[in-house]
């Protein structure tokens, strides 16, 4: 904990500011894999695909992020199967369509870009978001899921109609758009991860670069409808019907879930409320970690995960 | 195949023209922000005086009548409070005004005795209205806002009508120099690294026609030189000119307004039997002050430190001048180790200067406690008797209420942990703090306890109990109570 505790410190202490850097498309953002784009039902959908014979698995990402967040799972599955991974709609490399961006709405995209890609049935991961998406993409087309694994999930937390308007009114279309770098740093830092590396570090630059160029513009449109979304359709109470196996994974220092304003309480019991939600579900708690559990501890998740493939 | 996986390769991306923009959102420009906080408490801290039963500030065993006993004094008081905003479309967000007024009320016999109800029965309609804020915002420019009228001034570069308490309670002086409401102008510069602030505020003034008034100047800077660090320096210039007659209590470090905040009392009577003569002064603050992470935004571990000097001079009607130097030097170290906003151990350790009773001189630090009431509020310690509990509602009394020490110094450390049993929902804590004046003369030692739930959103329920032993007074202080305080957004 102490050695975490200072090197977080100093990586923090010693970050380089990219205020005066220029612009980034979403095309230049960095991608452990070659990124490829397809067109799914209108809109341009980019993604990777290691290629290979191994049994396929799909990534999912979470709100306001894009493929990269999966640096370390990527190269690491690749060795053993065909991983896939997508933007969605709205972030990363993807086009940025006046849709809906609903959980429904993504899986539904998901599903499409499967098929497109030649990739009927797939384990598929999902982070916070991504999580929730999964589980609906397993609800909604049952037939592309062969197993399910999600890493700190959305969608096991009830929250008050008082407090889901609040967080619509406050995500506004344009809100993603005013973060200032120290903003965005700071969410990096204390709530998406705990721990923070070279990756974390050159996630903040592309998001203080990409959240100057123009395209930026319609993620805030989708970070503010995915918000909505996910209030509009969480999926604890339709978890039951989910008929294929799933590993949860949480970090035990979630900073994020349960929202420490609307909800409060330990990671734990959400844990535990989404594991025992599912008809066949095993849980892995990871001491330490934060909301991006895969990144502040791969190794612990990466074996966790195989383990569940096995 | 390689044909199908090169077509899906070279998909150039959607036209950025054809993507989605942000649909403008409907704004009618008024904003609301309303603090409530309400406090069953009993303690052995009381006072002679029953026109101070509703409103007590100062330090304890002071000239503000406070005394300690044996028998438990049991009151309830309550505060609500509402900031308004009111940003008109019309100008763009150029412009804004605001707000912000204060209603306490105490009641049976902690009620304000003012009107011949003291005991309050069934009227509890013992109210004190306050304006705390009543001024124009106004932004010419985007880096740039001016704030004119009355408004909560503070000693550090931070918008206060935009600022998070941390940036308030840990920047600049910590508000340990200057935390109040003054009528005046501030100009506020934020842009990339850098933040300035510049204000001029009328503290008193006396007749239109005469230099007889007291101001203060404000100057600060803050850059940040890198992620998670800042590091300010602060000028301040206290002109005062109304020889210590402004107010009911006088102004400055000759009047009973200064000793009953626990700031320096000088005696400049060349004899005993003389009267106290006409004090003007011209005060100056410098200082800097550097922290990391002061708001544990950007991790787990946060500090902060600050050293400040007081120099000037005072000017004494028909006698000589006197020379002002004194200082301070303060830092917190603070530790979030585990989940939850309230698991978090700090420690502060604070020093200042003492007077050496040189003649023509004084050695101590000042602060706006001997200008105002109140005038500072230092409040990161986490204490709640040994010094004054900066959420404190009619009653805030302490054994040491200003950091001067009274113009002994002071030599003070206080610590404090919390554990979220619930993170976010439920906090244990302990704390104390040990203080001595800048000669070692022991002041207090605080031991204190609290449970706080959080049964909604922003609403908080605490109990509290707090005692301070080794003091000068007839019977060491303590207290415990109820507070409930809510965040009406």
């Amino acid at each position: 904990m102490w050695r975490t505790l200072l090197l977080s410190t100093l990586a923090v202490a010693c970050a380089p500011r990219y205020g005066s850097l220029g612009p980034i498309a979403p095309e230049d953002l960095w991608s452990p894999l070659p990124v490829r784009h397809v067109d799914v039902g209108g809109v341009d959908v980019a993604y990777v695909d290691s290629g290979g014979r191994g049994e396929p698995i799909v990534f999912v990402h979470g709100l306001s992020s894009y493929l990269s967040f999966w640096e370390y799972q990527l190269p690491h599955f690749a060795k053993s199967h065909r991983v896939l991974a997508i933007d969605l709609p709205g972030y990363g490399q993807s086009g940025r369509p006046d849709a809906p961006c609903t959980p429904p709405w993504y899986a539904d995209v998901v599903s499409d870009w499967m098929a497109t890609v030649g990739v009927p049935r797939a384990t598929v991961v999902g982070h916070s978001m991504g999580g929730q998406i999964a589980v609906q993409l397993a609800l909604s087309h049952p037939d592309r899921v062969d197993r399910l694994v999600l890493s700190a999930p959305a969608g096991f937390e009830r929250f008050s109609p008082g407090a889901g308007r609040f967080m619509r009114e406050f995500w506004t279309e344009s809100r993603a758009l005013e973060s200032s770098e120290e903003q965005v740093r700071a969410n990096f830092t204390a709530m998406v991860f705990n721990r923070v590396d070279d990756g974390v570090e050159r996630l903040i630059r592309e998001r203080v670069q990409l959240g100057k160029h123009p395209r930026f513009a319609g993620t805030s449109v989708a970070v503010s409808r995915s918000v909505a979304g996910m209030l509009d359709f969480p999926i604890l109470d339709r978890a039951a019907e989910v008929r294929v196996p799933v590993l949860v994974v949480y970090g035990t220092d979630d900073r994020m879930i349960p929202n420490p304003v609307f909800t409060g309480g330990r990671t734990r019991a959400i844990a535990e409320t989404a594991k025992n939600a599912f008809p066949d579900a095993r849980l892995v708690l990871v001491p330490g970690a934060g909301h991006t559990v895969h990144h502040d501890a791969p190794d612990a998740f990466n074996e966790a995960m195989e383990e569940f493939l096995r | 195949m390689l044909l199908v996986a090169a077509a899906l390769a070279s998909t150039p991306p959607e036209a950025e023209a054809a993507e989605v923009r942000p649909s403008p959102v409907e704004d009618d420009g008024f904003t609301f922000l309303g603090v409530v906080g309400a406090r069953a408490s009993t303690s052995n801290v009381a006072t002679t005086n029953p026109l101070l039963n509703g409103q007590l500030v100062g330090e304890l065993g002071g000239v503000n009548t406070t005394v300690t006993g044996e028998d438990p004094a049991p009151g309830a008081e309550m505060r609500v409070g509402g900031f308004f905003r009111y940003t008109p479309p019309l100008l763009d967000g150029r412009a804004a005004l605001d707000a912000a007024f204060e209603v306490d009320f105490g009641f049976g016999d902690t009620s304000y005795s003012i009107g011949g109800n003291t005991g309050g029965a069934f009227g509890g309609d013992q109210v004190n209205l306050q304006t705390r804020r009543l001024a124009v915002r106004l932004r010419p420019w985007a880096p740039l806002t001016v704030v004119a009228g009355l408004q909560f001034v503070s000693d550090g570069v931070h918008d206060p009508g935009a600022a998070r308490l941390d940036d308030l309670f840990r920047g600049g002086g910590r508000l340990m120099f200057f935390g109040s409401e003054a009528a005046g102008v501030t100009a506020f510069y934020a842009r990339d690294v850098v933040k300035a602030r510049l204000g001029l505020y009328t503290l008193y003034e006396l007749s239109l026609v005469e230099d007889d008034d007291v101001a203060l100047m404000m100057a600060d800077v803050q850059v940040s030189p890198a992620h998670a660090w800042r590091v300010g320096a602060h000028g301040w210039w206290l002109r005062d000119r109304a020889g210590g007659a402004a107010g009911l209590l006088g102004e400055g470090v000759t009047s009973t307004l200064s000793e009953m905040q626990g700031g320096p009392r000088l005696d400049m009577r060349p004899t005993e039997d003389a009267a106290a003569p006409a004090v003007g002064a011209d005060l100056v603050w410098v200082g800097a002050d550097v922290g990391y992470n002061p708001a544990l935004d950007m991790g787990d571990l946060g500090a902060t430190a600050l050293v400040i000097t007081n120099q000037g001079k005072l000017y004494v009607a028909d006698l000589d001048d006197w020379f002002v130097s004194g200082w301070l030097a303060d830092a917190e170290l603070r530790w979030r180790y585990t989940q939850g906003e309230g698991s978090v151990a700090r420690v502060e350790l604070l020093a200042s200067s003492a007077d050496r009773d040189d003649t023509f001189r004084y050695s101590g630090v000042v602060t706006g406690n001997s200008y105002g009431i109140v005038g500072a509020v230092h409040g990161t310690h986490g204490c709640l008797l040994l010094f004054p509990d900066p959420r404190a509602i009619n009653r805030q009394v302490a054994v040491v209420y200003d950091v001067s020490g009274g113009g002994d110094g002071l030599v003070a450390a206080t610590a404090s942990v919390g554990w979220d049993v619930v993170p976010d929902r439920l906090t244990v804590g302990v704390g104390g703090g040990h203080a001595r004046s800048a000669a070692g003369e022991p002041r207090g030692t605080e031991v204190n306890a609290r449970i706080v739930g959080e049964p909604f959103v922003l609403g908080e329920v605490g109990l509290y109990a707090a005692t301070v032993t080794g003091t000068a007074l007839a019977e060491d202080p303590w207290t415990v109570f109820l507070a409930f305080d809510w965040l009406v957004i």
